[in-house]
């Protein structure tokens, strides 16, 4: 088969803009560096074990509240989260601490409150079968009160192809106590 | 008048059949560079691929002595064991009344003799069958109290917190560093055996 020269250009010319075009698809469809670097996501349900590469949190309940008190007199009033879990260390103490520990409302980021003490606050070194109950007390803006969040728990704080548990919280859902108790953390009954 | 003799004109072969000689396939053609491939694949790929996995776990505890119950074994000039686990004293009690129910406390003992280097130890006791948990002290990772000029014998000791299925046998791994020295690649550790 011969074609005319007429041919043979039109054709380089659209064989050319078909290569471009598969190069920008290419490109286009190509995910970024953190694609090959995200988490693996363990999604957690109230009252079920979620486990992750070293730790097994099991989630126990999520709570709104104005006010909030710990277990040596201080109290806060405010817009507050409080989510209470019992966790344990899988295979091996060494490695196994709660370091990660953030909630995600749109694109702000909370940290669990430092206000509530060292004894009530849940991070650090989690025990091979001795589980503990701890709860998280997050102090947000009321703005966001009515929001979704989503709580991200793990072993480092950089959770680049490490487990994530992460507990999808719709906070609009949940009715605003009055007060609520931040208990220490402690061993699990 | 010269006679010039003019060459022949080289006659191009009419299209000759292709040659009988029987033609040889590829890879037996190719048979010596294939199996010098087949020899230096290997040796490449094991070649990277251990030097990559050495220099990955460096540092890291790597070839495990392993010490028989009661017996002790010498690291860094320093005689190590014989190692035993014990019920806390009276003092380490208290430290351990916050433990759960169900859970024992016990302390991990070993014996480590006169030496001239300043070392650091850190513990972990480790079940040595079934699932193989593995426990961290309760207080310092450490064991060995640093000292720059530790060259008294002394008997180190860790404290554990165990559930109450945790029935042993156990073993307990102690990784010596030299603090002084320069870090040892693939660094040896003790794993001593404790019924």
């Amino acid at each position: 088969m011969s074609l005319s020269p007429r041919r043979a250009h039109a054709a380089a010319w659209a064989g050319g803009i078909v290569l471009v075009a598969a190069a920008w698809g290419v490109m286009a469809i190509t995910p970024g560096d953190e694609f090959a670097d995200q988490p693996f996501v363990v999604d957690a349900q109230i009252g079920e074990h979620a486990q992750a590469r070293q730790m097994q949190i099991t989630m126990l309940e999520v709570q709104k509240a104005t006010h909030v008190e710990n277990e040596h007199g201080w109290y806060a009033d405010g817009a507050w989260v409080l989510v209470a879990f019992e966790g344990e260390a899988r295979g091996t103490e060494d490695g196994s601490s709660l370091s990660r520990l953030r909630l995600r409302i749109g694109d702000r980021e909370y940290l669990p409150s430092e206000r509530v003490g060292s004894r009530a606050h849940p991070d650090g070194q989690l025990r091979v079968g001795l589980p503990e109950t701890m709860t998280a007390a997050f102090e947000i803006d009321p703005d966001d009160a009515e929001k979704r969040a989503v709580l991200d728990l793990g072993h480092l704080k950089d959770d680049r192809l490490d487990s994530a548990i992460r507990l999808d919280i719709d906070l609009a859902a949940l009715d605003a106590v009055d007060s609520a108790k931040v208990p220490d953390r402690r061993w699990s009954e | 008048m010269v006679g010039v003799s003019i060459p022949p004109v080289p006659q191009r072969s009419a299209p000759e059949a292709p040659a009988p000689v029987p033609r040889r396939g590829w890879l037996r053609r190719n048979a010596l560079a294939l199996g010098a491939l087949a020899v230096v694949l290997p040796i490449a790929a094991t070649t990277i691929g251990s030097n990559e996995w050495a220099t990955a776990n460096a540092y890291l505890p790597f070839a495990p002595i392993d010490v028989a119950e009661g017996d002790s074994v010498e690291l860094y000039d320093t005689e190590f064991g014989p190692a035993r686990l014990r019920e806390p004293t009276a003092s380490e009690e208290i430290a351990a009344a916050e433990a759960p129910a169900g859970a024992r406390a016990v302390v991990l003992e070993f014996d480590v003799g006169a030496g001239d280097a300043a070392l650091s130890c850190s513990v972990t006791l480790r079940e040595a069958e079934g699932e193989r948990r593995a426990w961290l002290p309760t207080g310092s990772r450490s064991a060995c109290p640093y000292d720059d000029e530790s060259s008294l014998p002394f008997t180190a000791s860790a404290a554990f917190l165990l559930p109450s299925d945790a029935s042993g046998p156990f073993i307990a791994d102690v990784e010596v560093s030299n603090m002084g020295g320069e870090p040892v690649p693939l660094p040896p550790f003790i794993r001593f055996a404790i019924d």
